[in-house]
């Protein structure tokens, strides 16, 4: 964790950032932008994180970017099912 | 069924040692299940509203009750319900759904104070409170008593007159209930209403605000999708953190994501369920 302390400063920035921009927006086409934005920064970030420590493969990729597809859904059955949107 | 739980749960040789719920084939179809879950369940809201739907027990009388009551722990006099107010709040919330728009003044320029003006009530003073998404009045009451402006309306000694709008309709697409909060007062000291504060009798008046073949949905879509929400994120969350520790403790090398990641990634998810299905102000 000590040695990725930089890279995790640098991942709470892109969370907390895309959090409190949602957070303040009372525009729900706006709170689904930004959180698409936040997940795509996440995904990168993780991408960007394993080939700095030379580490990443395809699987990662896979891996990184299933996360953030998920997370993704998540928040449209939010938006679809609940709010009809 | 216990194997398969271990399986999809707990890390070990026969899951190549990472829970078979992070595989990329887990993931896969429970993307496909919450996409298919949204779908779903904006079918079941679009052909039986009814059964799902967005429901709120939302009244005037009680919006009034406890205005009055957060008013009279702050030292101002209760205000009064006025119906030419309440006819200002209905026409506004009636001109957001029409012009669709989520905002004091409507596209077209039209400030709150002409609401106030055309419903007949000559203001000194006048304010707007608005909020939308709501479940009951008391998370109304207490969203404008968290902001600080709204905050300042409410407990304001410039009024004396309150009329409230509690509307459902479809704002930018969204099926949503919209409540108005217009105060007012005639002179230049607001004086407080003389009537006392009664405490509202339960839904009493709910079927003064829902209209005649408006009825409440058995479920509430919003509270539903929430909770699916929560459960699946909390699922993931702890199933990567029993990977994580498992891994950690067997000292396995795995050249996967770090699970800390997701973790922090999902924690946050779960931060923006709450704040998304949460009503809104202004």
């Amino acid at each position: 964790m000590k040695k990725h302390f930089a890279y995790y400063l640098s991942l709470f920035a892109i969370l907390g950032a895309g959090f409190a921009t949602l957070y303040f927006s009372p525009d729900r086409s706006f709170q689904m932008l930004v959180f698409t934005l936040t997940v795509l920064f996440y995904v990168l970030w993780g991408i960007v994180h394993h080939y700095l420590h030379h580490d990443l493969t395809a699987k990662i990729v896979v891996e990184y970017t299933l996360m953030g597809a998920l997370g993704e859904a998540i928040v449209f059955l939010i938006f679809k099912g609940g709010f009809g949107l | 069924m216990r194997k398969f739980f271990h399986d999809l749960i707990f890390p070990h040789s026969n899951n190549n040692f990472r829970s078979r719920l992070l595989h990329h084939r887990s993931l896969l179809f429970a993307i496909i299940v919450v996409l298919f879950s949204g779908f779903l369940l904006s079918g079941i809201r679009t052909n039986f509203p009814k059964v799902l739907g967005v429901s709120y027990d939302i009244t005037s009388s009680q919006l009034l009750y406890l205005t009055n009551i957060k008013r009279q722990e702050n030292g101002a006099g209760p205000l009064g319900l006025n119906d030419k107010l309440s006819i200002a709040a209905a026409n506004k919330a009636r001109n957001m759904f029409t012009q669709n728009y989520w905002a004091h003044n409507s596209p077209d320029g039209k400030t709150p104070w002409v609401f106030v003006k055309d419903s007949g009530y000559t203001y000194v003073y006048a304010g707007e409170n608005l909020a939308r998404g709501f479940q009951n009045s008391d998370e109304v009451v207490k969203a404008w008593m968290a902001s600080p402006d709204h905050r300042e309306n409410m407990l304001s000694r410039n009024y004396s007159d309150v009329g409230f709008a509690v509307m459902k309709g479809k704002l930018s697409g969204e099926e949503t209930v919209l409540i108005v909060e217009m105060l007012g007062s005639t002179s230049l000291v607001g004086k407080g209403s003389e009537t006392a504060i009664v405490p509202p009798a339960s839904s009493q008046n709910l079927n003064l605000v829902l209209s005649k073949n408006e009825t409440n949905p058995l479920i509430n879509s919003v509270v539903l999708s929430k909770n699916i929400a929560l459960v699946i994120v909390l699922i993931f969350i702890a199933v990567l953190i029993l990977d994580m520790l498992v891994i950690k403790r067997t000292k396995i090398t795995r050249f996967i994501g770090h699970n800390l990641d997701h973790i922090f990634y999902f924690t946050v998810i779960l931060l923006i369920i709450f704040v998304v299905a949460r009503g809104l102000i202004i």
